[in-house]
């Protein structure tokens, strides 16, 4: 799936799942929803609360799945797993914030088959322990958090005016951010941003 | 006539109108890693329409055996993945048996084409919106090959994509963002969209 | 070039300029002075941006490289005359940045940046760019403020009208000198279809392409609008049907390279024009059928030489034979792309 990292230490881990190979702004993990739902900085942590939620226990349940069975079969079991971790999510949320639930729509239950689940639950094969695995998941969790609240705030800001909801003297209001088109090429512009700061960090490293 | 006519319509609005990638985004992930290789683009497109159209089929029954609508429906998704993954491995049971040449070959991304936002949310939307049962299986087929229209225009760019030419911090994955979101700008003309003024 | 080997690249971007300012001189005798400001504006937005964002890929900026220009050009005839500045502004931005430099700047483009540019404002603002103000003769009837203000009467377009009603709303007159609604350039249909000769016979826009569009999409309409030639003369003018087959989905960069595929994305940019003008009731619908048929044509191109290149390697066509002149052309191309890779 992915190439074995020369070096498996924590900080490594860390800075690959956040950074590197971040979730959404890299891999491409999960931009339907971001792009569909997540317009400003409400919906953004609603989506990654209910995100983390899910994506985090279906990981931590589907790592007891035997690794022996076929993949054709283990991919079944997550999607499986990630429908029965959805009914008590749905619960827990619906009771916390249900206007941004009713907002995500379709959204929400979609979280259950998403990629992040898939390739990190093959992450295992060349993480050695558990704990590498765990802290590997709930970083990359984290990066994928951090990235769609930040993605929401900036198309807040320049798609609708406002910061939280209230609305900032902005000059100009580009709307068309706010629409699903303006998200894809927002995410675009953010992705290349992010590598433009990879490759200063290397180069600061290097020195 | 006038049915067929309807059946058209429908076809239509829901392979281009009402796209999977370009106005729902639904599935883009699986597209990026789909795109990649262009050979298996046939494949691929074959695989998927037949399990979005065989799922909506069985969404239909479904949704007339299992009530899921008011407070139940967080159940929805428990009962689609159980229908999801009895069409995804009884297909491949009957492949293994009657053509295993066809199996080894498609065994490489049946699981992509199975398990994505695309077949996932098609039943989603279209328990929420059909109601009969042409409008699913019509929809089923369209939502599959809409899916699959995606992959092709976004495979036929992709080494223009992947060019030594662009920029390296947009080549690969942020240019392809922008390059479907530049056509879904194009495609959200095909939604009426008529100014508020 | 498979349609004129002895025409470079700079001849015809100084023809297309030549056409794009004598329309511009045209919307400035109808708009006045804040038509030439809004010009200005966008074109020199369009240059300045080509030039920082090659800067910023730390590459040499040329200046024979006169393609932002018309990129800026060919978007501001696309606005309204009472188009905000900073709506200019963005368009221009946005086109340069996101449509051309991105795909890595001259040459590789994939979609028109001048339709992306306008597509994106008129997504943006349609409350600006989607409504017109009047045509006047006189220098300074344009209040010069950058939003205008609303002692200025602003009105859907013909294209609307005639949208709603299915009939033309102006006289045959009217339309072929640009009398209506519409934005600043590209309706006077008398001096496109001049143009639009001039520009064919001098090899500078393929004939092939355009005279598919205007074949498909004009003989759909005068079918579907039940034989009125009027319909058919406002379908062009308004809109910017016209103009867009011209400098949009005909300009050279954008353009199939090959006969065979510019002949069918003709028929498929045609067609869908006309399908979102009667289906979707979109009012610029070239705009968004240039965009839609750019990565076919793309498409359509390797096929093309992919089939050139196969029928050479069985030895089918032998260079003597003129029939297949355009094939040993096609691999030509063929030839060179490679050579260039």
């Amino acid at each position: 799936m992915e190439k074995i990292p020369e070096e498996n230490s924590c900080k490594n881990i860390i800075f690959n799942a956040v950074l590197k190979k971040n979730p959404i702004l890299v891999s491409g993990m999960v931009i339907a929803p971001a792009v569909m739902t997540a317009d400003s900085f409400s919906s953004a942590v609603t989506l990654s609360a209910a995100f983390s939620l899910i994506t985090f226990f279906t990981l931590l349940i589907s790592s007891f799945v035997p690794k022996k069975i076929v993949y054709t079969i283990r991919i079944i079991m997550y999607a499986f797993i990630g429908a029965l971790v959805y009914v008590p999510s749905a619960i827990a949320l619906e009771y916390f914030i249900p206007d941004g639930i009713e907002q995500m729509g379709i959204f929400f239950p979609l979280l259950i088959i998403n990629s992040l689940i898939v390739s990190r639950s093959e992450s295992i094969f060349f993480l050695e322990t558990k704990g590498k695995m765990m802290l590997d998941i709930i970083f990359c969790i984290i990066g994928y958090d951090a990235a769609v609240i930040l993605f929401g705030i900036i198309r807040e800001i320049i798609g609708s005016g406002a910061a939280g909801e209230k609305i900032i003297g902005m000059p100009v209001v580009f709307s068309a951010f706010t629409e699903p088109f303006g998200g894809f090429i927002l995410l675009g512009a953010m992705a290349a941003l992010l590598r433009v700061l990879l490759a200063f960090i290397k180069k600061v490293r290097q020195k | 006539m006038e049915i067929i006519k309807n059946i058209l319509l429908a076809a239509f609005t829901s392979v281009i109108v009402e796209n999977t990638i370009f106005s729902r985004a639904l599935g883009t992930s699986t597209l990026i890693l789909v795109a990649r290789n262009r050979k298996n683009i046939f494949g691929f497109g074959i695989s998927v329409t037949y399990i979005t159209a065989v799922v909506s089929v069985l969404t239909y029954f479904a949704g007339k055996i299992f009530d899921l609508s008011g407070d139940s429906y967080i159940y929805a998704p428990l009962v689609y993945i159980l229908i999801l993954g009895a069409v995804y491995i009884l297909t491949l049971l009957g492949l293994w048996r009657f053509a295993v040449t066809l199996f080894v070959k498609i065994r490489k991304y049946i699981h992509m084409s199975a398990f994505n936002c695309a077949v996932l949310g098609a039943m989603f939307i279209i328990s929420k919106y059909c109601e009969t049962f042409t409008d699913y299986l019509v929809n089923g087929i369209g939502v599959g090959l809409g899916f699959v229209l995606a992959v092709y225009i976004t495979a036929i760019v992709y080494d223009r994509i992947y060019s030594e030419k662009v920029p390296y911090s947009f080549r690969g994955f942020p240019l392809m963002m922008i390059y479907i979101g530049i056509l879904s700008m194009a495609f959200w003309g095909f939604s009426g969209h008529i100014a508020n003024y | 070039m498979v349609s004129g080997n002895e025409k470079t690249e700079a001849s015809m971007m100084t023809d297309m300029l030549i056409v794009l300012l004598v329309l511009a001189a045209v919307s400035v005798y109808y708009y006045g002075l804040r038509a030439a400001i809004l010009i200005a504006i966008t074109s020199a937005v369009c240059c300045l941006t080509d030039f920082i964002c090659i800067k910023l890929r730390k590459k040499e900026a040329q200046l024979s490289d006169m393609s932002a220009l018309m990129t800026g050009l060919t978007l501001s005839l696309m606005l309204p005359a009472s188009a905000p500045y900073f709506a200019a502004v963005t368009a221009a931005v946005f086109a340069i940045a996101a449509a051309k430099q991105v795909f890595g700047g001259r040459g590789c483009e994939i979609f028109n940046p001048a339709a992306v540019g306008f597509l994106f404002v008129s997504l943006c603002f349609p409350e600006n760019i989607l409504t017109y103000p009047g045509y006047s003769n006189t220098f300074m009837s344009m209040p010069l403020d950058s939003l205008v203000p609303s002692d200025v009467m602003l009105r859907p377009s013909m294209m609307r009208a005639f949208i709603a009603t299915g009939s033309s709303p102006a006289p045959l007159l009217d339309i072929l000198v640009g009398k209506f609604y519409g934005p600043m350039g590209t309706g006077v249909l008398a001096v496109i279809a001049v143009a639009a000769v001039f520009l064919v016979l001098r090899r500078t826009v393929s004939a092939i392409a355009l005279l598919s569009e205007i074949a498909v999409s004009g003989t759909a309409v005068f079918i579907l609008s039940g034989f009125d030639p009027l319909s058919v003369l406002c379908f062009f003018a308004g809109g910017m049907t016209l103009f867009g087959m011209i400098f949009l989905s005909c300009e050279y960069s954008t353009v199939p390279k090959t006969k065979s595929s510019r002949f069918i994305y003709g028929i498929l940019v045609g067609g869908i024009t006309v399908l979102l003008h009667y289906y979707a009731k979109a009012e610029n619908a070239v705009v968004y059928a240039v965009i839609i048929a750019a990565p076919f044509g793309i498409e359509l191109d390797k096929r093309a030489l992919s089939f050139a290149g196969m029928l050479n390697k069985k030895g089918i066509f032998s260079k003597t034979n003129k029939s297949v002149k355009h094939m040993q052309e096609t691999l030509d191309i063929l030839e060179k792309n490679n050579e260039e890779k």
